[in-house]
């Protein structure tokens, strides 16, 4: 016996993905405020008040540096075009594969995250943004397994 | 925040209890690294190596060196296993000694590939691992024991056959070879304790008696040199390293297009995360059945199967009861709160990238909403405005 349900949803999202243009960027505007947020897959860059306390100052960061999620295949390649005009902080145990918490970066000039599948995501000068990344509930089920072998 | 402790232990326990300094953890790490291609190592087992220092264990246990035989894989091992367990155990009238057996098996050996290539490996079926019982490859690699046995039997040829022919393909007597084998092996590359115990020795001062230091040096040396190997009284089997190994970025046996570990005549099994799956799930994912999937009692070889069938395909065909659905406008996507037969509750979301993904979301969310902010983490009191 078939569940229409699921397949009616399965074939409607299907349908609607026929509208979704890939790659298309979004961005902050001058009008944004701290809590503003855009998803660029499954990093949130977040407009921030100031940089949470705890992180530390990249004083001579590298072209590496740009990229915001740790090393991990083509969907870890969120990165910043320039390193131009940006303070760069991180947290103190970046990279931790069980932390949510990314970097924290300053612009004092325009600046844009690039990834090579999702839309780039573009940053007026004078904000600071937060990087946050996505929860993965299998992975953190496969690390209770490990802790519990 | 302190350290990790070392236990150091002596063959008469506990030693002492030493706080690994910072410069000793990273020196931990490092010889771990170190470590981790000798267990990975895939040339072919230096047989005259590992003979020679086999023999050296034998010497120091106060025992004489043995006869050798050398196999291809475990299998193939518990195969040359039974043959010498028929011989010394029913001592057929007209069979050869040990050791006369042992250089025909050597010559044997020489004779084979150490590979019978892809095309000629044993088949599996769904859902099975592989068995020595069913293959046609490891019945000739006993149909050829026997003419090995029967090259060195000068009399009672007949019946020496027979009783041959009966013994190594009995079920049974294979059965208790594999658990006699299984139970004396010891491991070569894949022993572990080695190197816990050579670290203190090398790095942490600590010191043992001068019999015990020579003698776990010559475990380290096998361990360089050779796989697994048997040792009985009269014989030692050793086994080739495996043909190919592989493992995850955080070091359990992993591979996602082939096997985790193969050896030479085809033996091989698969692991993902370090599970050890069959090889449907790896190699033909898509061909399994939702009965396959929802029988699986252990909960998580259940999530790996269903990560390989596809979440949204397994949504699908599983007949998942619809919890919630919303069309999320800011960020232009579709979403759906599935919950599988199971009990697992997925969000099927459509993607900007234009793709449906399914995540894994705690059996207490209840709606889309939830859904979003539990997969938010930190974020979940964002105000979302677009999404990439």
């Amino acid at each position: 016996m078939s569940n229409a349900t699921a397949d009616q949803l399965v074939s409607k999202m299907s349908q609607h993905l026929e509208s979704v243009h890939p790659g298309q960027d979004a961005e902050f505007t001058e009008a944004c405020v701290p809590g503003d947020a855009i998803w660029q897959g499954d990093l949130c860059l977040k407009i921030m008040e100031t940089v949470p306390g705890g992180m530390i100052l990249l004083e001579n960061p590298s072209e590496e540096d740009r990229q915001l999620v740790p090393e991990g295949g083509e969907g870890s390649r969120h990165k910043l075009a320039s390193l131009e005009g940006v303070e760069l902080y991180r947290p103190a145990d970046w990279p931790n594969e069980e932390s949510l918490v990314g970097p924290c970066f300053k612009l004092s000039k325009a600046n844009t995250v690039t990834h090579p599948r999702h839309g780039d995501v573009k940053i007026p000068s004078g904000f600071t943004v937060g990087c946050f990344y996505q929860r993965e509930f299998d992975a953190e089920q496969k690390r209770e397994r490990r802790a519990r072998d | 925040m302190a350290g990790p402790k070392v236990a150091v232990y002596s063959n008469i326990g506990i030693a002492g209890m030493h706080e690994l300094t910072e410069e000793q953890k990273e020196l931990l790490f490092a010889y771990r690294d170190e470590r981790i291609p000798i267990a990975l190592n895939t040339e072919e087992t230096d047989w005259e190596a590992a003979s020679k220092w086999i023999d050296d264990l034998y010497r120091e246990s106060g025992k004489e060196h043995t006869s050798k035989v050398y196999a291809r894989s475990p299998v193939e091992g518990v195969l040359f296993a039974n043959l010498l367990r028929f011989v010394f155990f029913d001592e057929p009238k007209g069979a050869p000694t040990l050791k006369v057996l042992a250089e025909a098996m050597r010559e044997y050996h020489k004779s084979l590939p150490r590979d019978i290539g892809e095309g000629n490996y044993p088949s599996i079926e769904d859902g099975e691992q592989l068995s020595a019982y069913k293959s046609e490859h490891h019945d000739s690699v006993r149909k050829d024991l026997i003419e090995v046995l029967m090259s060195t039997v000068k009399r009672n040829k007949k019946e020496v056959r027979s009783l041959a022919e009966d013994y190594m393909f009995s079920v049974e007597s294979q059965r208790d070879s594999c658990t006699d084998f299984v139970h004396s092996a010891f491991f070569g590359q894949h022993e572990w304790w080695v190197p816990y115990y050579l670290f203190p020795e090398k790095h942490l001062g600590v010191k043992y008696t001068e019999k015990e230091s020579r003698v776990l040096a010559i475990w380290d040396e096998i361990s360089r040199v050779c796989g697994w190997w048997v040792a009985y009284d009269e014989i030692t089997i050793l086994v080739d390293r495996p043909l190919h190994q592989s493992l995850s970025d955080d070091l359990q046996g992993h591979n996602e297009s082939g096997p985790a570990v193969l050896y030479g005549d085809g033996f091989r099994f698969y692991l993902l995360d370090g599970m050890r799956v069959d090889e449907q799930i790896v190699m033909r994912p898509e061909t399994q059945t939702i009965e396959q999937i929802n029988g699986e009692q252990n909960s998580d070889l259940r999530s790996i199967r269903i990560e390989r069938y596809g979440w949204p395909k397994y949504l699908k065909d599983s007949n998942a009861r619809k919890l919630d659905e919303r069309h999320n406008e800011v960020e232009n996507q579709l979403e759906a709160l599935m919950e599988s037969p199971a009990g697992d509750r997925r969000l099927l979301v459509t993607c900007p990238t234009a793709r449906i993904f399914a995540l894994g979301v705690p059996s207490t969310i209840n709606t889309c909403e939830e859904a979003q902010r539990w997969l938010a983490g930190p974020a979940a009191n964002a105000n979302v405005i677009a999404r990439t």
